[in-house]
């Protein structure tokens, strides 16, 4: 089995383009769509109806109990984590 | 004052060219470029760097005289990035996320932090402007800490621009997150069309104003144009999909400053934003 990875740093060049149509030519060929964040490939290959769909789940989502939290320093200061709990809640609030 | 960033889901629809085109066409403006993995503003701007701040990350540092390998830490670490073995406990910083949690669970405070260095934050000015740009090393995973820094250096005083990564996830937000206004770039294209749906999803969840430019505007169909009506979305400007503006744009330069009237068109989307901002 060939691997081969269609890379550019620049947004725009042409990659899904690219691997596409080298996808398109090929046979007996796994295509994957890496770019999890924003997927273009399969709007070019317009793959049938997935075959498996599965939920992914990374890494586990930390929370604070309010009613335990005494907010000490070291927490606030460390990196400031309380700000980036605001953001995350900001964020995650509709 | 107020912070306009400009952020795009698809990579190269333009967002460079119009945060330098908004920055160049306006008075008392700082520029930020938080592309840090591939930061190309400097190549239309041409800044003169001044200084020049590294920037760091804390990576725990094991004392293997006071560790007795209790795995306490390796335990505690969400990431992965400290594997106990019998007789050594090691740190892998590049999964490290500087939580510091490690430090505090060990037992026997056999963890300390050493700084390491990620990218760099460089200041300097270009023409009128004030220009602050970072840099994340290559090989470097995490581009937050480098944004972060670079979003520290806002002048309260000042017009600020910011220049985003593309994507919808982590460096995205970091970036945008606490401007007064975001513009979306996008392309008349299926493949703008689709990644402008993901960035609206998220700038709505971040509770910020938002409008879209349409670059390359005469290109592909029309279904940017009607996603945006249905939805109520402004479209604030569309740069068309001309040869004069490809061309400067290929040589690096910005084509406000070659075609005059496009300055004008930039600076009363400006002032349209501040007022509808400030009413
Ligand atoms: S928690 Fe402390 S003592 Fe235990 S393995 Fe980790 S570094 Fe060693
Ligand atoms: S600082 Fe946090 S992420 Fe890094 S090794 Fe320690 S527990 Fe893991």
């Amino acid at each position: 089995m060939k691997q081969i990875v269609v890379l550019s740093s620049k947004g725009g060049t042409g990659k899904t383009t690219f691997a596409a149509s080298f996808a398109a030519l090929s046979q007996n060929i796994v295509v994957a769509d890496c770019d999890v964040d924003v997927a273009g490939l399969h709007l070019l290959l317009k793959p049938e109806k997935a075959k498996f769909k599965q939920e992914f789940t990374g890494s586990k989502l930390a929370f604070i109990n309010k009613t335990l939290c005494v907010e000490r320093e070291e927490c606030e200061a460390s990196r400031g984590i309380k700000l980036i709990w605001e953001k995350v809640l900001d964020f995650l609030k509709d | 004052m107020m912070i306009i960033s400009i952020a795009s889901g698809k990579g190269g629809t333009g967002k460079t060219l119009v945060a330098v085109s908004l920055a160049l066409s306006i008075e008392n403006v700082q520029f930020l470029d938080c592309d840090v993995e591939e930061p190309n503003s400097h190549i239309f701007l041409k800044p003169k760097i001044l200084e020049r701040k590294s920037v760091y990350v804390s990576i725990p540092k094991i004392d293997e005289n006071l560790c007795n390998h209790c795995k306490k830490c390796s335990e505690f670490c969400e990431y992965n990035a400290i594997v106990v073995v019998p007789n050594k406990t090691i740190v892998f910083p590049e999964l490290c996320h500087n939580c510091g949690g490690c430090m505090l669970v060990c037992p026997q405070k056999a963890i300390s932090e050493e700084e390491k260095k990620i990218g760099v934050v460089e200041k300097g000015f270009a023409e009128n402007l004030e220009f602050v740009g970072g840099r994340l090393t290559v090989g470097e995973p995490r581009p937050i800490p480098v944004i972060d820094k670079v979003k520290n250096e806002i002048l309260p005083n000042k017009n600020v621009i910011i220049d985003s990564p593309p994507g919808t996830s982590c460096p995205v937000i970091a970036s945008i997150y606490g401007c007064d206004y975001c513009i979306l770039v996008t392309e008349p294209t299926p493949f703008g069309l689709h990644d402008l749906k993901l960035m609206v999803e998220t700038v709505k969840k971040m509770n910020i104003k938002f409008g879209v430019i349409v670059n390359k505007a005469g290109l592909g169909n029309k279904e940017v144009y009607k996603y945006c009506r249905e939805e109520k979305i402004p479209i604030l400007l569309e740069i068309p999909y001309s040869r004069r503006i490809a061309e400067l744009y290929s040589s690096g330069i910005p084509f406000i400053k070659e075609i005059k009237e496009w300055k004008n068109k930039f600076l009363s989307l400006f002032k349209d934003l501040k007022e509808s901002l400030t009413s």
